[in-house]
């Protein structure tokens, strides 16, 4: 069986709280990501870039009520990376519980 | 991608464990629908119930405005999202759907019955509770599995 892998986009903290918050969700809104990460637009856009380079998220833009929308979701590439970051994470944990 | 350099110590990957945990929380609290929209869809389509089981003169128009009433409020909800989570699709979720939407439709035949025939004055707000209840019911186990199935699935 294929032991999971750590995965060094993903484990840098802010990139993995990007992706812990786009996995139960279908797609988020850029200023839910911005609240919640609790990092300015310009730092949260590396990341997004970041991420969406090595093809984990993808964006799509919409206007409200002419307002730009930013919407943005986890690609299916990146929900497998991300449980199997998790599943590497939980492998490490479980070596302090002895 | 792995970097062997950085692998982290078991407690600093306990950490990100908590750390995924808390912005799964946060991702539910935002994506759910929230508790509010649950009330208002039951009250709605109870007082609804109410207006078409009395079917008095102005019957139509208290409907009309209910009907009308309920979408505006919907398409504004809709504007307000931020943040949508997954479908969650269970058979034992659609099932219950399925049972939900014929044990309405019975109860409505039945507050029907006896308002219309037996004259039953407080039939149709006795009809109108037991949808809303059962409406708010089935919103809120719709909204505990899908967070269940989502937390286990981030976990």
């Amino acid at each position: 069986m294929k032991r999971p892998r750590l995965d060094a986009v993903i484990h840098a903290p802010n990139r993995l709280r990007i992706c812990a918050l786009l996995m139960p969700l279908e797609e988020a809104e850029f200023q839910v990501l911005r609240e919640t990460i609790g990092i300015s637009d310009s730092l949260l856009s590396k990341q997004i870039r970041q991420l969406e380079d090595a093809g984990y998220i993808e964006m799509r833009k919409a206007a409200v009520n002419g307002r730009p929308r930013t919407w943005i979701s986890l690609t299916s590439r990146g929900r497998k990376a991300f449980a199997a970051h998790v599943a590497a994470l939980q492998e490490i944990a479980a070596l302090a519980r002895g | 991608m792995t970097n062997p350099w950085e692998r982290p110590t078991p407690q600093e990957a306990t950490a990100a464990l908590d750390s995924i945990e808390n912005m799964t929380e946060v991702a539910l609290e935002r994506g759910l629908r929230p508790r509010w929209f649950a009330v208002s869809m039951s009250l709605w389509v109870g007082a609804t119930t109410v207006a078409k089981a009395y079917d008095g003169p102005a019957a139509d128009i208290v409907i009309a405005a209910l009907f009308v009433g309920g979408l505006l409020g919907l398409a504004l909800w809709r504007r307000r999202i931020v943040a949508r989570v997954r479908a969650v699709h269970s058979v034992v979720g659609t099932v219950a759907a399925v049972a939900m939407i014929v044990g309405v439709l019975v109860i409505l035949m039945v507050g029907d019955r006896a308002f219309e025939v037996y004259g039953v004055s407080w039939a149709p707000f006795a009809t109108g509770g037991v949808v809303a209840a059962v409406l708010f019911m089935a919103f809120e186990v719709a909204r505990r599995a899908t967070r269940a199935k989502l937390t286990a699935g981030n976990a």
